[in-house]
């Protein structure tokens, strides 16, 4: 065999060889003292280029949603799309977490993992450690489904002017499965709005979050356009809305977010504190 | 796949940040970057989604650099290197500087090998380098072992400029 070339030694120390490569270098190695100094040499500048990149590591520790931090008001599309990409994610972690303490009877459209060949465990939910510990917290932080039940007979019909659902109706409707809900925060009341059944809840102080979950189908599609113009995926590439024309009452700081998650509108009203949507996180950690 | 973003959140949310707060210098701007990411991932579910995630993070921070570089044309006065660097005190005085000749150092880079080097700094293997590069496997060696020699040369020619300019 050849000399080791410099790509295949550092294959070799990132342990990216495959077995049959790395059986042959390894035999290379042991008969050639050449390939093994320039292997040191190597090394040596792999783990030098790690240190130098490690002095570049964020200087604070990295959090994915929690502590107070000296945060600066950063152009001002910054909150807003953070709380929106931080509740996307919360919502649907929480719909997963729902899913598995509930026996699966999730929304399929929105959980069903796409086929994928290469990773075969996909095709088996495996719920992650954050699971036991959110199904264990207190029932006050953890809106349960009588707790969302109870408050649907309450709830007001805004807009549609038609007879409040009941919860089995709308459980019904939902095909027997709980409104969406972002999980940790406290239900304030359940509601039909058009073909969507609204869930709202209260994050802190005046901010309130509402989903607006649709059916599937065509119905739902012709429902969203004028809302969807209202707020534009961000997925796509578009900020997540600031509004303050609404279809319900904004609040003193007329401030709305808004994005789609599937069929379900998330939208987030009030005012935003730079730490609230760490606090979500956290909650649903 | 919901409960593969959800494990991938708790063991790449991390990365992520390393691997952005490298291109756009500010903490909570990769923080918030990668939210986003994670947030585009939950709707648009990719098939190979940690690579993905890291594709698009990198778009989005080569979105955020050109934004701020058409501000900053606009913006003349801001006389500091970045509009969000924010110099808190002489306890951070030398991490600052550190960082600030590992960012030299790292621009001096290939933009493929500065890629390639955050993208296995961050994670991941050769295969999905290759994947989300272009570049064949066989090539992530090869690419990977001149960055880090010229990283590690750049840096410390950062480093002799600044003793002499003592």
């Amino acid at each position: 065999m050849p000399h080791v070339d410099e790509a295949t030694l550092h294959a070799y120390l990132d342990q990216q060889l495959e077995p049959r490569d790395r059986r042959d270098v390894e035999l290379h190695l042991q008969d050639c003292a050449t390939c093994r100094a320039q292997l040191e040499e190597e090394r040596a500048l792999s783990i030098r280029a790690a240190a130098i990149l490690e002095r570049a590591a964020p200087p604070r520790e990295i959090r994915a949603g929690t502590g107070p931090k000296p945060r600066r008001l950063w152009p001002s599309i910054r909150l807003p799309l953070a709380w929106a990409a931080t509740v996307t994610i919360a919502f649907v972690m929480g719909r997963y977490l729902e899913a598995g303490r509930i026996g699966g009877s999730l929304d399929q459209r929105m959980m069903t993992p796409a086929p994928s060949p290469s990773s075969p465990t996909t095709a088996t939910p495996r719920p992650p450690s954050t699971t036991a510990k959110t199904a264990a917290a207190p029932p006050r932080s953890q809106p349960n489904r009588d707790e969302l039940r109870a408050a649907a007979p309450r709830a007001a019909a805004p807009s549609v002017g038609a007879e409040p659902p009941s919860a089995a109706t709308m459980n019904a409707d939902m095909g027997a499965r709980e409104p969406a809900h972002v999980p940790g925060l406290p239900v304030l009341r359940t509601y039909a709005s058009g073909e969507a059944t609204v869930v709202e809840q209260q994050l802190e102080g005046g901010t309130v979050i509402r989903l607006y979950e649709y059916p599937p189908g065509p119905v739902a599609q012709a429902a969203r356009p004028t809302e969807r113009a209202a707020a534009p995926r961000a997925g796509a590439g578009a900020a997540p809305e600031v509004a303050t024309r609404s279809d319900a009452p904004a609040n003193a700081s007329g401030e709305r977010l808004a994005r789609y998650v599937g069929n379900t509108r998330v939208e987030i009203e009030g005012p935003v504190g730079s730490d609230s949507l760490e606090r979500l996180l956290e909650k649903v950690r | 796949m919901a409960e593969d973003l959800a494990e991938l959140y708790r063991t790449t949310f991390h990365s992520l940040v390393r691997f952005l707060y490298r291109k756009v210098w500010d903490q909570e701007r990769a923080e918030d970057l990668a939210q986003e990411a994670f947030a585009r991932a939950v709707e648009h579910r990719p098939e190979r989604a940690k690579g993905w995630l890291f594709i698009v993070a990198a778009n989005m921070a080569r979105d955020e650099a050109r934004k701020t570089a058409r501000e900053r044309r606009h913006l003349t006065l801001l006389a500091r290197e970045s509009p969000d660097h924010t110099p808190s005190g002489a306890e951070t005085l030398e991490g600052d500087m550190e960082r600030a000749r590992v960012r030299q150092a790292l621009e001096q880079l290939a933009p493929r090998d500065r890629e390639v080097l955050l993208l296995w700094d961050s994670g991941l293997t050769y295969e999905e380098i290759a994947r989300h590069t272009g570049l064949a496997t066989g090539a992530v060696g090869t690419t990977l072992a001149r960055a880090r020699r010229r990283l590690v040369a750049a840096f410390e020619r950062t480093g002799d400029r600044a003793h002499a300019a003592r």
